[in-house]
């Protein structure tokens, strides 16, 4: 075969083909670049320099398509895929929520709760501050208690003062804790200041307070981001890994997915939390909360909890060590895998 | 089986084709309805060679230039012929009732 036949074209055309072909994956570039663009070279009209807009709009939406394409009649493949899909989104969460509780304002000293719990009582007996780390969904939070000297708590007066003192000041409500050990009226607000919630309790002289970290207005936005970019990034490293077609990446794959699906159950769970639950409660509900080291729960499905040693650091453990498997299941196989080689003529 | 399906093993009947062959190919049988694009194209051939209806023949390399050429294999050219067939009756149960259809003005 003489090379006449085979198309001429401009240097410059071919380099901008051969760049447009980054937008494939690499397994696609390896198997069909080289023939992809020897036939957008055979249908270029004679003397163009550059690739038409057209051709430049298929290639970038077929390469990206390419992307999310799973290999087809491999529904093992597809049911890899949407778990991935899943726990991607968990994880994006968690990181977008945890990126997000950068910018929430700290929560205060004792002495800072000291001096709220002061203003909250009027004149105040022996204040007693004390920091407590709390349970995943509720967050840390200074906690304190006092009496007012020699006279009931007036809540009426305890909210101007906090008005004047810069907090906005939520509706007095009848509380009803029937715990409470001293028998009386009791009454109850909320207050925000400076991104805190304070839950302001009294009954009779002694009067409770606990300020949270209240979170802010970026917190559900970047929840939804990180979902929809975690959600993206899952699939795309499932098509990655099936177009691999390799035993011993599916394996990994799948050790990956079963690593993983106790803390990204119970990610989802929190992910639910954030945005169901009224922004004022008990404290600001974040995503990523539930891998932070405690004991109070285990990560996964209550059924899961006696599967392994009662460690605070079980959640983000199973997180770091199924990224590792992840990251492992793209190390252990070839990018390209090997097809059956058709015989090849080379044409003088 | 979709359009550009049929088209492709059609194509591909006859004789092996190579990438742009088949686009030229499948423009002529669909006498200018379907203009396939590389991309599109080759998308297709992996799809059609995962469900082993299409194979590569053989292949030609020239200076970083690469035909590869593709051929029906009997599994193909089996559905190929089940979707003619399945087309065929068809149009004919199409024609069928046509032929039947009440004339205007004369009912």
């Amino acid at each position: 075969m003489s090379t006449s036949d085979w198309p001429q074209a401009e240097p410059a055309l071919e380099r901008a083909y051969r760049r447009l072909l980054y937008v494939y994956p690499h397994s696609y570039r390896h198997r069909h670049g080289t023939e992809l663009v020897t036939t957008l070279l055979e249908m270029a009209e004679p003397g163009r320099t550059r690739p038409a807009a057209a051709d430049v709009r298929h290639m970038i939406i077929t390469g990206v398509a390419q992307r999310f394409r799973l290999p087809s009649g491999r529904p093992l493949a597809t049911a890899a895929a949407v778990l991935a899909l899943l726990g991607g989104a968990a994880l994006g969460a968690a990181g977008t929520s945890w990126a997000a509780a950068q910018t929430f304002a700290a929560l205060p000293t004792e002495a800072r709760g000291a001096q709220i719990l002061t203003l909250l009582a009027g004149t105040p007996t022996t204040i007693d501050v004390n920091t407590y780390y709390g349970t995943p969904d509720t967050g840390a939070s200074v906690s304190g208690t006092t009496s007012v000297r020699r006279a009931a708590w007036d809540p009426a007066a305890a909210r101007d003062r906090l008005t004047a003192d810069g907090w906005q000041v939520g509706p007095l409500r009848d509380t009803d804790r029937l715990d409470a050990p001293v028998p009386g009226p009791e009454h109850g607000f909320q207050a925000t200041r400076d991104g805190l919630l304070l839950t302001a309790h009294g009954e009779s002289d002694v009067v409770t307070a606990t300020v949270h970290v209240a979170g802010n207005t970026l917190l559900r936005p970047a929840v939804a981001t990180g979902l929809l970019l975690g959600a993206v990034s899952g699939w795309l490293f499932a098509g990655a890994v099936a177009r691999r077609r390799s035993r011993l990446a599916a394996l990994f794959a799948a050790g990956t997915l079963t690593v993983l699906f106790a803390p990204v159950w119970s990610l989802s769970a929190a992910t639910v939390t954030v945005f169901t639950e009224p922004p004022f409660g008990t404290g600001v509900r974040t995503v990523h909360s539930v891998l932070q080291p405690g004991s109070f729960w285990p990560p996964g499905p209550a059924w899961m909890s006696g599967l392994w040693p009662s460690t605070p650091w079980a959640g983000i453990g199973l997180v770091a060590f199924g990224l590792l498997l992840a990251a492992a299941t793209i190390a252990v196989s070839p990018a390209c895998p090997d097809r059956p080689a058709p015989s090849r003529e080379v044409a003088l | 089986m979709q359009e550009p399906t049929f088209l492709i093993l059609t194509a591909l009947a006859a004789r092996p084709l190579h990438g742009y062959g088949i686009i030229q190919a499948v423009q002529t049988l669909s006498t200018g309805e379907v203009k396939m694009r590389p991309g599109t194209l080759y998308g297709a051939l992996d799809r059609l060679t995962d469900q082993d209806l299409i194979a590569v023949e053989r292949e030609e390399a020239v200076e970083g230039r690469l035909r590869r050429y593709y051929r029906l294999t009997d599994h193909g050219a089996a559905a190929l012929s089940t979707e003619a067939a399945r087309l065929r009756r068809r149009a004919e149960t199409a024609e069928t009732q046509l032929r039947g259809r009440a004339i205007p003005g004369l009912a």
